[in-house]
């Protein structure tokens, strides 16, 4: 008996995390949300009653009906086949730049933290420089300069956010680097490339994991933000922020419009940070209640 | 029999956590504390030590620690019985707690007059700046410049942070003293002036204790009566003489034998095989027995009850009875 | 501790002179000809060429850049606006008032509700409190602020009519910008007072505490809420500094003519020199706050006023030491 007792349950790292995932059901709501409006988007073609720009001055303005799930625009589009394909546009926006940027922002941060001294100090400077600005307000200066566009929407705001991940992963990867394991790691003389992917990387893997997935929603909203202001993705485009801002007009006398798009985004980036606490709790028990 | 202080019958606690399911931390613990006296808990790390403690105190952690069964008996006064209000009045007041770790149980952003004068404000109705004097004193008391009472725990040492602890524990003059390994986080050195200083406070304030310890050592030097605790129970338990002298559970006598001997010749040390059981998962019979050398069917299946050795020695293992009944 | 004052100062200039340099570059490598732009299609060469030499702009660029710099610094001279002819300076000590008072009434309405909230839930951590401050926390940092702000504009200014609906001609204009602002900051301010409390609900000195027999009120208060200051802080600091940025989109939906509104108006038209000040202008205010932020934590916390002090601590400790033996 006491030989079964004393064999060790293993589950892997990523088994582990799933199941204290599904545990919450918060966070696997916030999966389910996502999955279903990824889904959707994807099949955009496939399910939108309408083309995106199909114009039709004699039903425009038609509130939301069986016809029209969310009514019609001023040029007579039919708002749930733009939120489909606009989707696309948001989600990819968000995908790629959130990626990108936490790509770039942790080998920056990485090669900072690891290399110290001089490295350290020029590579945090520069990013100092761009975090004396609020990252929407960087966003809106870079894409006054690069010009609007889907384009210039994911440039704006991947380099807006880059030094946040880098600075997110430079703290962490500081503290491991003077870890004994790491120092074990010098000591055998490993290639520092090895000792970085092998030894210090898995071990703040799961913060980056979480700002990523949070970082997705805060790069749809901001590159709303700037389609919003008239700078990001630019009509007949129907990105979100692009659609709201269009819609602003008609607030008055057609509030449909503006709620739609609205809820579209506010709903997928809930979504996200849903999934982002429930992974958090999940990969750290320390944050258990 | 003298005046008990403390009165601890069938104390039983459990954790409840959503994750882990209900872990059994103290079971069935009943335990007597004569006036003056010290007694040591002693056990390995996780055994439910510092759970004894805080449930004496009810401070376990809600919402999942839960008081199970049991009674603890202050001066004859069922604490469970007390009000909230009531329980304020005795910690710190008449009973007061030292912490394992010196380094995280002071307010890192108060000074170390203020924390002390806190529980003397708390519990005796003197004004400020009495208590910022009542306080240098204390700190002067267990070895502190009084001029350092301005100063942060940050600008202490290790050993000064616990001597620290200590005068805040001692401040009101308690009748009991509970302390949760005081030694443990300091250096060996430091270890001894602890002990000394407390043992010596202790004399002078007429308090009794409770010395909770992992450390035969600190026992020998410290306690009058021991129990020892395995996984939540009371496996051994009498004065300090018949543990070192006539040890008799199977688990006490691994505990000597896994200390280093310097008079012996033997190089290796004996130890216990294998780990604590799960508490969350206990075994049914005896909760030593995956470990114990003497195991037989019985235990496995048993509740084992605690008997009387000798007078005052009580211990819970059934081949110590099948021993005498062969004599 | 004014020793340090100092140095952070003189620490902030590069960092500052990094992003006039960053936004001078950027607006000097846009594409498209402002003069061009200003002077209209009609334009003739000559005077094309005779609008960028007014402007310096037929200088090279390091000139431009300096004589910019030098400007701001000897005179607090931002330029002359392209569009307008008049002097940045003076548009956005005009604006700026206004962005400010905005910034200020929502982090007011932050700290307060955030902070108040945020010990509510961690107090009943767990309870159906808690669970309901959860979902409006998640729910206020997932709403865009634009849309939430056109939501406020449906149903207290269009349907209750309680508020008008745009503009800036009164306190009664404040309202529903700062409430759309503030219940945002609201959100993320009660997360992070949340998170900070429970961190420090389970350390040992507040057990410490409840065995001195202290009160639960009082070791809330004194002992946990003090101790969790520090991240409240910075999230009210940034908050802070957000919302002066973040007017930007709030003062778009609700027409109100701040410096963000002057911003994007400048960036649509080209008008690089307003662009530029009033970029700077916000990031000088945002690293102020930061600083303020910094210098705070030193009133809170007595080991990082120690740090600032710097020597007198390795003073203690060698004293100490000196005790000791």
């Amino acid at each position: 008996m006491s030989k079964e007792k004393l064999q060790i349950k293993r589950r892997s790292m990523f088994g582990e995390v799933m199941v204290r995932f599904l545990r919450k059901p918060i966070a696997v709501f916030g999966a389910v949300i996502m999955i279903v409006v990824v889904a959707l988007c994807l099949l955009a073609p496939v399910i939108a009653p309408y083309d995106y720009d199909a114009q039709d001055i004699t039903r425009k303005f038609t509130e939301p009906s069986q016809e029209f799930i969310c009514g019609t625009d001023n040029l007579g589009r039919d708002i749930f086949s733009r939120l489909l394909y606009g989707g696309r546009i948001s989600l990819m926006v968000g995908f790629v730049s959130a990626s990108v940027a936490a790509i770039l922002g942790v080998i920056l941060g990485a090669i900072a933290a690891f290399y110290g001294k001089r490295t350290d100090n020029i590579i945090m400077r520069i990013l100092d420089v761009f975090m004396a600005l609020p990252q929407t307000l960087l966003a809106i200066a870079i894409s006054a300069m690069i010009g609007t566009g889907i384009k210039g929407a994911i440039i704006a705001v991947t380099v807006a956010t880059i030094p946040r991940y880098a600075q997110a992963v430079r703290g962490p990867i500081l503290s491991i680097r003077n870890q004994e394991f790491v120092e074990a790691a010098f000591a055998i003389d490993a290639k520092d490339s090895r000792i970085v992917l092998r030894h210090i990387l898995p071990n703040v893997l799961s913060p980056i994991i979480v700002q990523v997935t949070m970082g997705v929603g805060n790069a749809i909203t901001m590159a709303a933000s700037l389609s919003f202001l008239g700078l990001g993705v630019q009509p007949p485009y129907p990105e979100w922020g692009a659609m709201l801002s269009a819609a602003r007009v008609y607030i008055l006398d057609h509030a449909y419009m503006v709620t739609f798009p609205g809820v579209a985004i506010a709903l997928v980036v809930l979504a996200l940070n849903l999934m982002g606490d429930g992974l958090r709790d999940a990969m750290d028990p320390r944050w258990k209640d | 029999m003298s005046e008990n202080i403390l009165d601890i019958k069938n104390l039983s606690i459990t954790y409840v956590t959503k994750d882990l399911g209900t872990c059994y931390a103290v079971n069935d613990v009943s335990l007597s504390l004569q006036k003056g006296h010290t007694l040591g808990l002693v056990g390995e790390t996780g055994a439910g030590k510092t759970t004894i403690a805080k449930g004496i105190l009810r401070l376990l952690p809600k919402p999942q620690g839960h008081v199970t069964s049991g009674t603890v008996l202050f001066n004859g006064e069922d604490l469970y019985q007390k009000s909230e209000a009531a329980m304020r009045g005795i910690r710190g007041k008449k009973i007061s707690l030292i912490f394992q770790d010196p380094m995280t149980a002071l307010n890192p952003i108060d000074t170390v007059g203020e924390q002390i004068a806190e529980v003397i404000r708390l519990h005796a109705k003197i004004n400020k700046k009495e208590a910022a004097l009542r306080a240098v004193e204390i700190l002067e008391m267990v070895g502190i410049p009084g001029d350092r009472s301005t100063e942060y725990p940050h600008q202490f040492s290790g050993g000064m942070k616990q001597r620290v602890v200590i005068a805040m524990s001692l401040a009101c003059s308690p009748e009991l003293l509970i302390a949760d390994e005081p030694t443990t986080a300091l250096d060996v050195t430091i270890q001894a002036q602890v002990l000394d200083m407390m043992n010596d406070l202790k004399e002078r304030l007429g308090t009794s204790m409770i010395l909770i310890t992992h450390d035969l050592g600190v026992v020998a030097e410290m306690c009058d009566e021991v129990a020892v605790i395995y996984a939540g129970e009371v496996v051994e338990i009498g004065t300090a003489r018949d543990i070192f002298k006539h040890m008799s559970h199977p688990y006490t006598i691994g505990l000597f034998e896994s200390l280093p001997d310097l008079k012996s010749e033997s190089k290796r040390l004996k130890l216990i095989p294998g780990l604590m059981p799960d508490p969350t998962d206990l075994p049914k019979g005896c909760k030593f027995a995956p470990r114990c050398s003497h195991c037989t069917a019985e235990c496995e299946t048993m509740a084992i009850p605690l008997t009387e050795i000798t007078p005052g020695h009580f211990c819970r293992c059934l081949n110590l009875q099948q021993k005498e009944e062969r004599v | 501790m004014l020793r340090y004052l100092l140095k952070r100062l003189l620490a902030l200039i590069p960092v500052l002179l990094g992003v006039a340099f960053l936004i001078f570059t950027m607006m000097y490598f846009t594409p498209g000809d402002p003069a061009a732009m200003v002077l209209g299609d009609q334009a003739s060469e000559e005077q094309l060429n005779e609008w960028r030499a007014a402007r310096d702009l037929d200088k090279p660029f390091l000139e431009q850049f300096g004589k910019y710099i030098w400007g701001i610094v000897s005179q607090g001279d931002f330029g002359i606006s392209y569009k307008t002819g008049k002097n940045v300076t003076s548009a956005l000590l005009e604006r700026f008032p206004t962005t400010f008072v905005l910034a200020i009434a929502t982090c007011v309405i932050a700290m307060v509700l955030g902070v108040l909230l945020g010990i509510l839930a961690a107090n009943h951590q767990g309870t159906w409190i808690d669970s309901v401050l959860r979902v409006f926390g998640m729910a206020g940092v997932s709403m865009p602020i634009f849309w939430l702000g056109l939501l406020m504009i449906l149903w207290f200014a269009v349907d209750l009519k309680w508020f008008p609906v745009s503009g800036w001609y009164g306190p009664k204009y404040l309202v529903l910008p700062a409430l759309t602002m503030g219940l945002t900051f609201t959100a993320s301010l009660m997360r992070t007072t949340r998170s900070s409390m429970l961190d420090c609900i389970r350390q040992d000195y507040v057990i410490t505490a409840r065995a001195k027999g202290q009160k639960e009120r009082v070791i809330t208060y004194h002992h946990v809420f003090r101790n969790a200051l520090i991240p409240i802080i910075t999230a009210a600091g940034s908050a802070f500094g957000i919302a002066l940025c973040g007017a930007v989109i709030t003062e778009q939906v609700f027409s109100i003519p701040g410096l963000g509104n002057l911003m994007v108006n400048a960036i649509t038209t080209r008008d690089y020199p307003l662009v530029r000040g009033s970029v700077l202008l916000l990031a000088v205010s945002f690293s102020l706050v930061n600083l303020l932020v910094d210098l705070l934590y030193a009133c809170v916390d007595p080991r990082i006023k120690a740090q600032f002090a710097g020597k007198s601590l390795k003073k203690k400790k060698a004293r100490e030491e000196a005790t000791h033996e």
